[in-house]
């Protein structure tokens, strides 16, 4: 059994809220384990802000497409944008160090997604980026 | 996403977070997060037990307000999380610098 959701956001914060919440929708009618609509929510949330924030030059508007499959094992989520090129698994992971006092927390989104779904990969395709997210369903 | 004083005293403040910690739920109470954090001169419990959702945004406002309060001597401690926040906390490394208590008792003894 696979059901298929494919959506699409313009570059805004406001957007992307609305984009996750119809994904959380879809997610609901599946009778899913807790933890796979919060992975999904992540994903979204910090991959798409990312691109939000960075990818475009400021005041252009352009569209971003997610695509998630439900299958028997896993649940993929695709997010493609025709922004500039930029593979954020190329990021180096965060080093917060031993004190709070020094800690600067930035890069952690990534960071985050990369060590909590079962895998990620980046591409570059005819000018788009297109990052994909797998999440297993059973886990022992 | 919601934000309540629990109790104060001179030492610590226990303030209780519920809902989503996301990008709309760190706008609807990041200002009076800060605010508490900035004006009461105490330690920091966080009870999260009632957050169902922790972004990297909520984690660094609670980066945010802990360098705040050490700054000055003082410490937050995460109270409670449900289990996919504390796994969010951990795969972020933030339970090294932040430490996460399961009871109010030992929260306290963590100050």
């Amino acid at each position: 059994m696979t059901a298929e959701l494919n959506l699409s956001m313009s570059n805004s914060i406001a957007d992307l809220v609305r984009l996750i919440q119809s994904t959380e929708e879809f997610l609901e009618a599946h009778n899913l384990p807790s933890r796979v609509p919060y992975l999904v929510n992540l994903v979204l949330e910090e991959v798409l802000t990312n691109v939000v924030k960075y990818a475009f030059d400021a005041g252009s508007v352009h569209e971003i497409r997610v695509r998630v499959v439900l299958s028997e094992a896993e649940v993929e989520i695709e997010c493609s944008d025709p922004g500039k090129e930029f593979n954020p698994l190329a990021l180096r992971d965060p080093e917060l160090g031993t004190s709070i006092l020094a800690c600067e927390p930035g890069g952690l989104g990534v960071h985050l997604v990369k060590k909590m779904v079962d895998s990620i990969d980046y591409r570059r395709e005819n000018g788009i980026n297109v990052l994909t997210a797998r999440i297993g369903l059973h886990r022992a | 996403m919601e934000l309540k004083v629990i109790k104060s005293d001179p030492r610590c403040t226990h303030i209780a977070l519920s809902g989503k910690l996301d990008v709309a739920g760190e706008q609807e109470i990041g200002d009076e997060f800060r605010l508490l954090i900035d004006t009461r001169n105490t330690s920091f419990l966080v009870d999260m037990s009632q957050v169902t959702y922790l972004a990297s945004l909520g984690i660094r406002l609670l980066f945010a307000g802990a360098k705040t309060l050490a700054e000055d001597g003082w410490k937050l401690v995460v109270l409670r999380p449900q289990p996919m926040v504390e796994e969010t906390l951990l795969n972020s490394g933030t339970a090294k610098l932040i430490p996460i208590s399961r009871s109010e008792e030992e929260a306290l003894g963590l100050l």
